[in-house]
């Protein structure tokens, strides 16, 4: 009876019970890791069919966002423009750069400029730009510092927790109507969050929901 | 009676006050198991022949799959592409600017026979996506009907003609018109055959193309169901070219004539919108019209009747001359011949009756319907002259003399023409069978055909001997038009989307008739352009009318002295007079194609997907005719095999036939058989065939006629049809309160006398006055409140609720329509309607009552004496007693949806989160949370949860039951992209257009329900709030927003609001003496209340009641079980001592 087993099967269930755990860990760190919204997210930059430089038009040049995104303030949706947007400028200036050759067709052809999408939410998100721009929330809040991005990049998680965390605190995130577009505003020493920003959440009625229905229907 | 006093549960389904079918009333509940479970039985069950072992090998498989599944697809998103426009100025970008993603409105106007209902149409990206009714526009006031919104739909039939073709052969578009250019420079005489319509501009073309063509042409207008029936009497009786138009808001009493002004007439919802106006009752001051109906089916108009007089369609005529002659119009010896047919009780109704109009004189309304023959239409103008109500309730307006023949006089002058040239009718199907069609057919060149295979196709049958031009029909919403609307104002149809396959529209045709060098033909767009007269073209486009373009009405109206006679006809012996009807959810077929239309239920029989032979129970018995059962019926020798309705309230010896069914041409949804597919083609189960698609009975129509007599006999072969009828019952609790008018006023004035003005306003409705109130309540709510637990979490800006009138809901279904439009939701197939699995997020109940129906009405053995009487087999005298009330019957209709309780019970018993309440007091569905348990549905008492028991969305409806285990194909498509639908493709592409970008299309496993449209609720307080901007204006008022069903509504029975908003209409409503809340003694606060029902009999009427039936009925099963309830005394009914 004793020949049937080797010696080395007495350690087996410890061996066993080691290689289920070690095992286990593994597969919550992984889907920890990789699974998370930070992780499939953050950092996502995709080679776009033209390299625009939001550092160069928007830091440098100063130029306002609602200039190209001009129906950020009206749509759930912030467009992205159109190639006669950029033509406005680029039919001078860099009239005969190689690099804008896809956007001189675009507006010639009357065909798609086909970027690729960066942020976006699920299709069972029903964000909605308009009401945040025009209620005091910053483009920053999302995007990040995009006039300092050379190529734009997913900056923030854009995941449920992260837009709960802002919509719990309002106070700490709303600023004054007319630096909402001004990505580089801080608030000044005077400024705090339970006063001045308590002030504004107090006059707007803001009443930014937790519950389901404000994004999903 | 056996009550449980905690809940006020009636014991068994037995002791229901109200019923929903005949069994029902009986105390036998034809599905007692229905009532007691959350869906009907199989509806959550996996079918009987289901073992473990194929369920072992189903689990199995699946987890081999979810790991396959795991290896293609990864967990990277997929990247995807943002596509900007090119250049926004050049052309195909909307000529006004175009912000993405915000949704544009424009108004339209479907044409209709006899005129067109003014609309808004919503634009999405481009697309049309939903239709609402024209509130600016004074012709309609924003009255449209389920027709119009279901119309959306129809643009994106899949079986659409696609291509022009000929002979077999497809077409460019310009070389059918090429064709069609020489054939209208051709020699030879032509004929047209058009479907009606009142435009201008098409009115116009037709004089042009008469005078390039003089006598070589001709017009015929064919329609199955001839509205013009109105005009042309109304002409004859005034000797004048005049169409009269009803003016419901000005009558006090009305009596209709087999007139169904609330459903199938023409301008259905503009008639309902004028006629509830007068029933709005908020104080014992308010008056109050009085309907009354003489009818032989039990329609709409009938069932909302305050006195109803059942008469054979064929009497009616009768009916109308007894008035007539009475009044002193007629007094010839063929009338009295007439009126010896009505019985004693009928000629004391309308004598009672005909005592009120004379009271009332030009405050009357006398209507008769279009199933009526000219004769009866003329004799009511003379009664309406003689009352004085021509001119005052009755206006008439002119109109273009009719000049067309109708298709039988086409069919008898064919030989005259050497083509004909077809815009869109469908004569094959429709025409009538004493028609020669098929020669019509092999006449024609050209046909305009919305469908790809429809009946009247030239390659049905034998090929013709000709080649027909098949060109595509455009939609409204592709195409130019205008039309007069009810009162003579010019509406314009403009188009939303370029047409969808090139197709053409009516006006495009007869413009390159109408041009003398057809190179340069006009396009429908200038056609309408040039037919317009006004100021200003983009006005006019923009508001969706012409302002000042209403007809004056004819003041001069002097009758003809010439009153043509009513021919006598009488049921022969053995015989039937049957009625073809135009159908409520089908129309004459049009809308036989629209998945939406074929399943809202019928609002009388709350049948889905079929038509049935309706009958009165006597006549039932008499004939020997079974419910539910086949029976023959055979007119002019021509028969056909269809189900038996056994129907309350039909006249008896009368079966009606609701015609557009039957389909025949390859039309997936109206003719399942196209294909040879049936319903459920499930290999692993078993296949199984279900007839679907109704029946045909224009096969036994002579054209036009709308009556006739035949004989019908029983089959005996069975016919599963898919009613709603008991569907989601409510076992018997005080769901619908009502009262009479003089309960209501009495009410009133001593609730106002006793109390102070503050607490009349704050309790003791009247509902609860008249002992209508609920059983005892709850001790305490047993659902947690979440506001009391969270007071943080109620919003002080807005807070929602509704309010039901069911004074003014005639149950049309129309806010069904709306609201499937609006919130994406599927179909379901007649089989999962079977299976009680419909996915209607509102739905009307319609409950019946009787006069002396005691359905705890007991013998000596205290057994229930209906029971009894049937157990022994008893037939005769004690029978006829026990259900003669079954025949006459009050009609309840209740719009049933979410409530919105405050203590929800869904909500307590989600072990998910996934039903929750948010702040502004919405019962909210996170459908991504929702894991399918349904105990949310099984612990609802209002029964209005709906499960996706499959993808209805994607997969077609025969297909439901395939899976990718069962059908190899699906799971490679499954592989290579998950999100493919399983729907065809050519289907699949143009349902996606139909559908609301604002709201989620639910998969599989998802439980929905009525949210008050919170896509719409989260678009206005958006709004608000951008238009704000840094102030504090974000209180949604009134005018912000309306739910979908609100804005369906003709009748402005819902209303929806914000409550915090002091002076919006909800808190009004709600202040509304006749406020009640459905199952009140639960606690649960819902936010949906009803206003209660309130009748206005006329106490001299023979058939006059001082209490609806409904509260004779309950207070007869209360004294029914008199002394067993002393065991329960004590607990409840306190109000109801007081009031005795």
């Amino acid at each position: 009876m004793s020949n049937i087993f080797p010696k080395w099967t007495n350690r087996l269930p410890l061996i066993l019970t080691v290689g289920v755990l070690v095992a286990g860990a593994c597969v919550v760190a992984g889907v920890t890791y990789y699974f998370t919204p930070k992780y499939t997210r953050v950092g996502y930059q995709p080679i776009q069919p033209v390299s625009f430089s939001h550092e160069i038009h928007s830091g440098q040049m100063g130029i306002d966002c609602r200039y190209c995104h001009n129906d950020v303030d009206k749509s759930w949706y912030s467009n992205i423009p159109s190639a006669e947007t950029c033509m406005k400028c680029h039919s001078m200036v860099l009239a005969e750069d190689p690099r804008l050759e896809p956007i001189r067709k675009s507006f010639k052809e009357n065909t798609p400029v086909p970027w690729v999408q960066i942020h976006k939410t699920p299709d069972y998100v029903y964000f909605n730009h308009a009401v945040h721009v025009n209620r005091g929330v910053s483009c920053v809040k999302c995007h990040g510092k995009v006039n300092e991005m050379d190529e734009v990049k997913h900056s923030k998680s854009l995941s449920m927790a992260f837009c709960l965390e802002c919509h719990r605190n309002p106070h700490e995130n709303v600023r004054p109507q007319s630096e909402v577009y001004n990505l580089n505003w801080e608030p000044s020493a005077e400024w705090d969050a339970d006063r001045e920003g308590q002030a504004l959440v107090d006059k707007m009625k803001i009443r930014s929901s937790q519950n389901c229905s404000a994004c999903h229907r | 009676m056996k009550m449980n006093s905690k809940t006020g549960q009636v014991g068994n389904a037995v002791e229901s006050r109200y019923w929903r079918s005949i069994g029902e009333s009986m105390g036998e509940v034809e599905h007692p198991e229905w009532s007691d479970r959350e869906f009907p039985e199989g509806a959550s069950e996996l079918p009987e022949d289901f073992s473990r072992r194929d369920f072992l090998k189903l689990m199995g498989a699946s987890a081999g799959l979810a790991g396959a599944g795991m290896l293609g697809v990864g967990c990277r998103r997929p990247e995807e592409l943002i596509v900007p426009f090119g250049a926004e100025t050049s052309e195909g970008i909307h000529g006004q600017e175009y912000v993405h993603g915000v949704p544009m409105y424009f108004a339209t106007a479907m044409p209709t026979r006899t005129g067109a209902i003014p609309l808004l149409a919503e634009s999405n990206e481009g697309r049309p996506t939903k239709v609402s009714g024209n509130a600016d526009c004074p012709a309609s006031k924003g009255a449209a009907n389920g027709f119009a919104y279901a119309s959306i739909l129809n643009l994106y039939d899949p079986d659409r003609a696609r291509t022009y073709f000929k002979n077999g052969k497809e077409m460019s578009k310009a070389d059918a018109v090429e064709q069609l250019k020489s054939l209208a420079q051709s020699e030879g005489r032509t004929a047209f055959l058009m479907p009606s319509a009142n435009s201008p501009s098409r009115d116009r073309m037709i004089g042009l193309i008469k005078d390039r063509m003089g006598d070589r042409v001709e017009f015929y207008v064919h329609e199955a169901i001839d509205f013009g029936i109105h005009a042309r009497a109304a002409s004859k009786a005034f000797e004048q070219s005049i169409t009269p138009v009803w003016k419901f808001e000005k009558a006090e009493v009305i009596l209709s004539l087999d007139c169904d002004f609330m459903g199938t007439e023409e301008d259905s919802g503009l008639y309902t919108c004028d006629f509830t106006k007068n029933r709005k009752l908020a104080s014992a001051d308010d008056s109050m019209n009085r309907l009354y109906s003489v009818e032989g089916l039990l329609t709409q108009t009938g069932a909302n009747a305050d006195h109803r007089l059942r008469a054979n369609a064929s009497r009616i005529g009768a009916v109308a001359v007894y008035i007539a002659s009475k009044l002193g119009v007629l007094s010839d010896a063929n009338s009295q011949k007439l009126i010896q047919d009505l019985t004693q009780e009928q000629k004391h109704w309308i004598d009672a009756c005909l005592e009120d109009f004379e009271a009332n004189k030009g405050k009357g309304l006398v209507v008769a319907g279009y199933r009526q023959p000219e004769e009866v239409h003329i004799l009511v103008h003379h009664i309406n002259g003689i009352l004085g109500n021509n001119g005052n309730t009755v206006e008439f307006i002119p109109v273009a003399t009719e000049q067309f023949g109708t298709l039988k006089d086409l069919s008898e002058d064919l030989g005259k023409y050497d083509r004909v040239v077809n815009l869109g009718c469908n004569p094959i199907y429709d025409g009538g069978v004493d028609i020669g069609s098929k020669a019509i057919v092999d006449k024609t060149e050209f046909r305009l055909t919305y469908f790809k295979k429809d009946e009247s196709h030239s390659s049905l049958g034998k090929p013709s001997t000709r080649l027909c031009i098949n060109a595509p029909l455009a939609h409204y919403l592709e195409s130019w038009g205008d039309a007069r609307a009810n009162d003579g104002t010019i509406v314009s149809i403009q188009p939303l989307i370029a047409p969808l396959f090139d197709a053409m529209s009516e006006l495009e045709v007869l413009s390159i008739y109408a041009s003398v060098n057809p190179d340069t033909y006009q396009s429908a767009y200038d056609i309408v352009k040039d037919t317009f007269s006004g100021d200003s073209w983009e006005h006019y486009l923009h508001q969706g009318y012409q302002e000042g373009s209403k007809s004056t009405p004819v003041t001069d109206l002097e009758l003809s002295q010439e009153i043509p006679s009513i021919a006598y006809s009488t049921i022969p012996s053995k015989s039937v007079e049957v009625v073809f009807t135009r159908d409520y959810s089908v129309d004459d077929g049009r809308f036989a194609n629209n998945g939406w239309c074929q399943e809202v239920p019928d609002p009388i029989t709350k049948i889905t997907w079929d038509n049935v032979m309706s009958v009165s129970r006597k006549t039932a018995e008499k004939l020997g005719l079974e419910h539910g059962k086949k029976a023959k019926l055979t007119v002019q020798g021509k028969s056909i095999e269809a189900p038996v309705w056994v129907q309350p309230g039909m006249s008896d010896n009368t079966v009606s036939l609701p015609l557009g069914y039957g389909r025949e041409g390859d039309l997936r949804i109206a003719n399942f058989e196209y294909e040879k597919r049936p319903l459920i083609n499930n290999n692993f189960f078993g296949a199984k065939v279900i007839d679907v698609g109704g029946f045909n009975f224009y096969k036994l129509r002579s054209s036009g006629r709308n009556l006739d007599f035949g004989e019908i006999e029983n089959t005996g072969e069975d016919y599963p049809l898919s009613s709603t009828q008991e569907h989601w019952s409510m076992e018997g609790r005080p769901i619908v309160r009502e009262a009479t008018l003089e309960e209501f006023r009495k009410s009133e004035k001593k609730r106002a006398k006793e109390l102070g003005k503050e607490e009349y306003n704050e309790k003791h409705f009247f509902p609860d006055n008249l002992g209508l109130g609920s059983h005892a309540r709850n001790e305490g709510e047993i659902y947690e409140h979440p506001y009391q637990e969270r007071p943080t979490l109620k919003s002080d800006v807005n807070q929602w609720g509704m309010s039901i009138d069911l004074n003014s809901c005639m149950g049309c279904n129309d806010c069904v329509i709306a609201c499937q439009s609006e919130n994406n939701i599927p179909i379901v197939g007649k089989e999962q309607v079977a299976n009680g699995r419909e996915m209607h997020w509102l739905r009307i109940d319609r409950y019946y009552t009787g006069r002396n129906h005691n359905p705890k009405e007991k013998d000596s053995d205290g057994l229930p004496l209906i029971k009894k009487i049937k157990d022994q087999g008893q037939n005769g005298d004690d029978v006829q007693h026990a259900e003669e009330w079954i025949d006459d019957p009050q009609v309840v209709n209740m719009p049933m949806s979410c409530v919105h309780c405050e203590n929800a019970p869904c909500e307590s018993v989600c072990p998910v989160n996934a039903t929750v309440h948010d702040d502004e007091g919405l019962n909210v569905m996170a459908y991504n949370r929702c894991v399918g348990t349904r105990y949310c549905s099984n612990n609802c008492a209002w029964k209005v949860r709906r499960f996706n028991y499959f993808d209805y969305n994607k997969r077609p409806l025969e297909n439901l039951y395939e899976s990718p285990l069962t059908k190899p194909a699906l799971f490679l498509d499954w592989l290579s992209d998950r999100e493919k639908p399983s729907k065809k493709e050519d289907e699949w592409d143009l349902l996606e257009l139909a559908k609301n970008p604002q709201v989620s299309v639910r998969m599989r496993g998802v439980m929905e329900k009525c949210d008050y449209c919170s896509s719409r609720i989260q678009a206005a307080k958006i709004n608000k709030k951008v238009k704000a901007g840094t102030g504090g204006d974000v209180m949604i008022k009134d005018a912000d927003l309306k739910t979908a069903c609100q804005s369906a509504c003709s009748a402005d029975a819902i209303t929806f609001g914000n409550l915090l908003d002091k002076d919006s209409r909800v808190v009004e409503e709600k202040n509304n003496p006749r406020t009640y809340e459905t199952l009140d003694f639960l606690d649960n606060g819902a936010r949906t209340t009803y206003l209660a029902k309130v009748r206005n009999p006329n106490p001299k009427m023979p058939d006059s009641y001082e209490k609806p039936f409904s509260t004779k009925e309950y207070k007869a099963t209360e004294g029914g079980h008199g002394d067993d309830h002393g065991a329960h005394k004590g607990h409840g009914h306190s109000h109801k001592e007081d009031n005795h």
